[in-house]
């Protein structure tokens, strides 16, 4: 079933229909509003109450963009109302700890560790970049959205969100290399790639 | 995409080339620069590298009960809205939601299936609730129920409780057992009617009397706003029954009464404003005390207000703050069970029945696995309206708003 198909569930009132959109989407949602506020614990603050204000507001979804770009626009309005009466909560670095899982079956001692070093790393530098180039960065790398929809969703000119995410991109670059000069940009090895279209 | 009146720098044209974003002119002018500047290869492969970095990153894991919590914070919003809507017509909720009653029952319905599973649940101990009472509270959970009495571990598993929905229907007298151990605790539940709910729909197994342990705790608005008591007991994989708004009129009442419920215990500047009913195994229950105790900013003054004995019918109400040490079992009367239900229930809520009539029922002590504790979360309000925070003292005025 299909987020419109789950939609039109919910709005005929099945309210389990509306749990798999959560299931769906929460740990990306998560993940999101971690990386933007800097804290795992008040994230899921704005994750829950983003789909508790999208389930009672559900039927004002007017379905011209996707689901989940609505959803992220409630989330980042809570997000901020969040963010003016911040309150020491779970780190990144808690929320890092915790999800990070398991090792792989077959993954070394020390391929977790770089693993987790790597991560620690990339979080660390992320979370010094100012909020609005984070948020750009974390709507057009890990959220995928282009950048006619990150300016909808920021209330920003195309031009605006380019320049941010180039700026946010430069910037990140050198926090890495500053944490760690021998290594390229997140611990991975980048090859020159060939002057091919991306 | 091109919007920009002045041309792009080398690597701004870069990145937007890897975002895919490029066309005609700039397009052109990008991958002329990587066919001739390795430089500018090597910025390409670095910032395509950042990307995937990023994507790695690792997702937390908000887990299956998430959805759950979700629709259940939704649906005490709705309630709430509707309780709003009744005192205040013009605020109502969506048409929606309006027309959607069957359904806001249904989800209540779950919660109800929970309860009926736990409370029906063989209880292993045969210990008096008196001396179940005399349990230290650090220990309490641990000591009253040793980890070899249960035979079946299983079942005490979140997802074991859940997996036992009941389906007839129930007596009406067991709508309202814990609505009485609230109002012997000198609390009334807002929605007394949300209570009988959850309880209707869970079945006539009919155990009933259950022991019941009491917590209260001192939570400022973020904390009850956040659901953090949820979060807490969620990561010792506990589930929340069911919670319920409190009254303040709970407070007002007890201390009116010469402050001699266990709730008055605390101070009366601290105003029950929710009850939260938690089952799970004692070793559960005990580590998510333990927890509780760590954060103390958060979840303040952790107080043990004893134990009661669930009942399944309006039972004649035990001394305030002893209602563990005097509950016992009493005969079944065969008509009395009738009686005691659900009609009388509007007019009992928040006061003790005074008939004389012994009105429990006794009901065999269940052997089960889980144990049941109620949280009550209490806000500080000021102290007394006699004594309103001085003009000058905006801290104290902030008291009662969930802000201290």
């Amino acid at each position: 079933m299909n987020d419109e198909q789950l939609i039109d569930e919910a709005l005929a009132g099945n309210s389990a229909a509306f749990g798999r959109l959560v299931l769906k989407y929460q740990d990306r949602l998560h993940r999101a509003m971690t990386q933007i506020l800097g804290s795992a614990t008040d994230a899921e603050d704005v994750v829950q109450e983003s789909f508790v204000q999208a389930f009672l507001k559900l039927e004002t979804f007017r379905r011209s963009a996707l689901f989940y770009t609505w959803l992220y626009r409630i989330a980042a309005n809570a997000a901020c109302t969040l963010a003016r009466r911040r309150r020491p909560a779970r780190s990144v670095e808690q929320m890092r700890e915790a999800a990070i899982g398991p090792a792989d079956a077959g993954e070394s001692p020390s391929g977790r560790l770089e693993r987790t070093e790597r991560a620690a790393q990339l979080e660390a530098a992320l979370a010094r970049l100012p909020q609005d180039y984070r948020e750009a960065l974390v709507l057009r790398e890990m959220e995928g959205f282009d950048y006619g929809t990150i300016a909808s969703l920021l209330d920003l000119p195309i031009g605006t969100v380019r320049s941010r995410l180039f700026r946010a991109r430069m910037q990140l670059r050198e926090y890495l290399k500053e944490l760690d000069p021998s290594e390229p940009p997140a611990g991975l090895t980048a090859a020159p790639t060939s002057p091919t279209k991306p | 995409m091109t919007d920009h009146q002045t041309p792009l720098s080398d690597d701004e044209l870069l990145c937007a080339y890897l975002d895919g974003e490029l066309a005609g002119d700039e397009l052109a002018r990008a991958e002329r620069l990587l066919a001739e500047q390795p430089a500018s290869r090597q910025l390409l492969a670095e910032l395509r590298a950042l990307g995937d970095g990023l994507r790695a990153l690792p997702l937390g894991q908000l887990g299956e009960g998430f959805p759950q919590r979700v629709l259940r914070k939704a649906e005490r919003q709705l309630l709430s809205e509707s309780h709003v809507s009744t005192a205040h017509p013009a605020d109502k909720p969506p048409a929606r939601w309006r027309n959607k009653r069957p359904w806001i029952y249904a989800a209540a319905s779950l919660a109800a299936g929970l309860l009926v599973a736990v409370v029906s649940l063989p209880h292993r101990s045969t210990k008096s609730p008196a001396a179940a009472a005399e349990h230290a509270a650090a220990d309490q959970f641990a000591h009253h129920a040793p980890e070899s009495a249960y035979p079946a571990a299983a079942a005490s598993s979140p997802s074991a409780l859940a997996a036992k929905p009941s389906s007839a229907p129930v007596p009406p007298e067991q709508q309202v057992g814990l609505q009485v151990a609230l109002t012997q605790l000198g609390l009334v539940p807002v929605d007394a009617k949300a209570i009988a709910l959850q309880l209707e729909l869970s079945e006539a197994q009919a155990p009933a009397t259950q022991p019941l342990a009491v917590w209260s705790c001192i939570v400022d608005a973020d904390t009850l706003e956040h659901d953090s008591l949820e979060r807490v007991l969620a990561r010792h994989e506990l589930r929340v029954v069911e919670q319920w708004p409190l009254s303040l009129e709970g407070t007002t009442t007890a201390d009116a009464a010469g402050a001699r419920s266990p709730a008055a215990k605390l101070s009366s500047s601290h105003a029950p404003v929710m009850a939260v009913l938690v089952a799970g195994d004692p070793q559960q229950l005990n580590a998510t005390l333990t927890d509780l105790r760590s954060r103390s900013g958060t979840f303040q003054q952790l107080t043990d207000l004893g134990r009661k004995s669930l009942r399944n019918t309006l039972a004649r109400e035990p001394a305030a703050g002893t209602g563990a040490a005097k509950s016992r079992e009493m005969p079944p009367p065969p008509q009395a069970k009738r009686e005691a239900a659900g009609d009388r229930q509007p007019e009992n809520q928040g006061r003790p029945e005074k008939s004389n009539a012994p009105r429990s029922r006794s009901i065999h002590n269940v052997q089960a696995p889980s144990e049941l504790v109620l949280f009550i979360l209490r806000r500080a309000v000021p102290v007394s309206p006699a004594s309103p925070p001085a003009p000058g003292n905006p801290a104290a005025a902030e008291q009662g708003t969930g802000k201290e």
